[in-house]
């Protein structure tokens, strides 16, 4: 699996933010015409793309847990607040 | 105070910012509860936008906009949370507390601290890397802002935002899997 470095981010970024805009057919010859020049970097995008997919299938960073999460810290928040002021 | 005072934050108070904001929030979460409403009701994002408005109608000036505020804000938000799954997991080692005390109304997944503190950590590494998207980050996720909400914020277009997050996403979960290395 490819390592990303800050470094390499930088240079993928860029490219990420073409590709993502395109769906289908589109995507595919972007990539081909990028692999003909960039063969290393097609196959980094194509692998990143389909994390992607697999990300989206599992709701990665997408449910509403965090939400709730949250909503229970503030609660937390009012809890320390008291005790320390003694009320 | 009509005038328009805002000034940029000089680099060496951002630390400084971040502690009073955090204060802010939970001074905010008290006041709300002795009003008789239970701090969460209102959601994080309303409780940003009045801190905000707190913190600009106290102290005069804070920060150049209300944007790099929320975005702030929203961190400081992350760290709230990370402090209270840090909290609750010390209870539940069996620290001699009440633990019916505190709220239990969290999703079992997400009470490991030790997952929070990972998530964390990437969105720190995200943002040496890309530090608009780790802003992104803590807006959508931890702000509770929407991409319509961070796009008016930053004048750019929602789609790009969308963008962005993806990106982001695509990173974290590749710190989280250990795929990465950053230097």
């Amino acid at each position: 699996m490819t390592r990303i470095d800050p470094g390499r981010w930088q240079e993928l970024s860029p490219l990420l933010d073409e590709v993502l805009e395109l769906a289908g057919e589109e995507r595919r010859a972007w990539l081909e015409a990028l692999r003909a020049t960039r063969p290393e970097a097609a196959a980094e995008l194509e692998a990143l793309l389909l994390e992607l997919q697999s990300l989206d299938a599992a709701g990665f960073l997408q449910s509403d847990d965090l939400q709730r999460y949250l909503r229970v810290a503030l609660d937390l928040l009012v809890t320390r607040g008291r005790d320390e002021s003694g009320t | 105070m009509s005038q328009n005072l805002e000034v940029a934050v000089p680099q060496q108070s951002h630390q400084q910012l971040f502690v009073a904001l955090y204060d802010e929030l939970r001074r905010l979460a008290q006041r709300k509860l002795r009003q008789g409403g239970a701090a969460h009701a209102m959601g994080a994002t309303t409780l940003l936008h009045e801190v905000y408005l707190t913190v600009h109608a106290r102290d005069g000036v804070v920060f150049p906009d209300h944007a790099r505020f929320l975005a702030y804000a929203s961190r400081a938000m992350r760290g709230l949370i990370i402090d209270y799954a840090r909290s609750r997991q010390a209870l539940k080692r069996g620290a001699g507390f009440e633990i019916t005390s505190l709220p239990t109304e969290i999703p079992e997944q997400m009470v490991d601290s030790s997952d929070l503190q990972r998530l964390n950590d990437a969105v720190e590494r995200l943002a040496l890397a890309d530090a608009r998207l780790a802003e992104v980050v803590d807006l959508k996720y931890f702000g509770g802002f929407s991409f319509a909400e961070i796009a008016a914020m930053w004048d750019m277009s929602e789609r790009t935002v969308q963008r962005d997050w993806e990106k982001a996403r695509i990173f974290l979960h590749k710190c989280l899997a250990g795929n990465e290395l950053s230097s």
